[in-house]
């Protein structure tokens, strides 16, 4: 491999990185390639001592991820980090993915699961004031029985709500347990791609 | 809770992650001597520890990005402009840190050894 073949296939490997970002890697293994050279190394030298592209990019790409995790700044944006990482993960470590979406899995059918309550009880509320509504104009209700159902309809209403609330809390609280896992997942793997032994 | 299986922590693995803090801890040291640029950091490094060359450069790019180095170009009497790299009061003190944890830790594993090598021959009768 000469110095071209090896710039080219990083740049490959950096795909996923922003333009600026990749060229400003890139620069660095430029400046060391044309100071290499100035000492009278060959470039298949250079190639050789530096490594695997795949290794460096990796690296690379681990540290970004890491800064992206830790600085997503909303819920839904720290969501779409998570799943990048996801999909990266089963490219770069097959098997560190397996070991990663187990428990992530389970966390997600968990919150789903938890979603379906509030779910459930306000669309039995809707459907139950639909009920009342319909049969209001062929059944005349006593003031009493109408007064009750209204009131028992804002009771569901209310426990929808409330058990959305619990779920947003949730759903908070378990993506930063597996943000968590994700960033120690990463340095766990980049490590093992530095030390290149 | 969701049960967290543990991943493959096998000895390589422990090591690699050894090694990378040790690197991070050499490239600071050497940085706070006096200002480098990569290739002469990589060279110096290279000479005594075995990596690979290409990985040094994630490491300085994340002490820069975290705020340990400070980088500038210059120019150089022959080839193209040197990126060097300068250390911050951060990165002083945490290689400050680093070191004093290294060398406290470097002494209890050798008396650890030292206490290995002591009880050998006993355990071999024993």
């Amino acid at each position: 491999m000469n110095q071209q073949r090896f710039l080219d296939d990083l740049r490959g490997q950096l795909g996923r990185l922003p333009e600026s970002e990749v060229n400003d890697i890139l620069a660095d293994y430029r400046e060391h390639f044309s100071l290499g050279l100035a000492s009278g190394k060959t470039e298949l030298q250079i190639v050789t001592s530096l490594g695997q592209p795949r290794l460096i990019a990796q690296q690379h790409l681990m540290h970004s991820l890491l800064d992206q995790v830790k600085s997503a700044p909303s819920l839904w944006q720290r969501g779409q980090t998570l799943l990048r990482v996801m999909l990266l993960f089963l490219v770069l470590a097959p098997f560190n993915f397996l070991v990663f979406v187990g428990p992530f899995l389970v966390a997600f059918c968990v919150l789903i699961a938890g979603w379906a309550v509030p779910i459930a009880i306000a669309s039995a509320a809707i459907f139950a004031a639909g009920l009342v509504v319909a049969s209001s104009s062929s059944v005349a209700l006593g003031i009493w029985t109408g007064a009750s159902l209204f009131f028992a309809l804002l009771g569901t209403i209310g426990l929808a709500a409330l058990s959305c609330f619990i779920m947003f809390f949730a759903s908070r609280l378990f993506l930063s347990m597996i943000s968590t896992y994700v960033q120690w997942n990463i340095k766990f793997i980049g490590a093992r791609g530095a030390a290149g032994a | 809770m969701v049960s967290v299986s543990e991943p493959s922590t096998n000895r390589t693995d422990v090591s690699a992650q050894f090694k990378k803090g040790i690197l991070e801890m050499c490239i600071l040291t050497l940085v706070r001597r006096r200002d480098y640029y990569g290739y002469e950091l990589v060279e110096e490094i290279s000479k005594k520890i075995q990596v690979h060359e290409g990985t040094v450069y994630p490491i300085l790019r994340r002490l820069t990005k975290d705020g340990y180095f400070l980088t500038y170009l210059q120019e150089s009497n022959e080839g193209p402009p040197r990126k060097y790299y300068r250390i911050t009061p951060l990165g002083r003190t945490t290689q400050t840190e680093l070191v004093l944890n290294w060398r406290e830790f470097n002494k209890n594993v050798n008396s650890l050894l030292k206490f290995g090598e002591k009880n050998e021959p006993a355990t071999l009768f024993g």
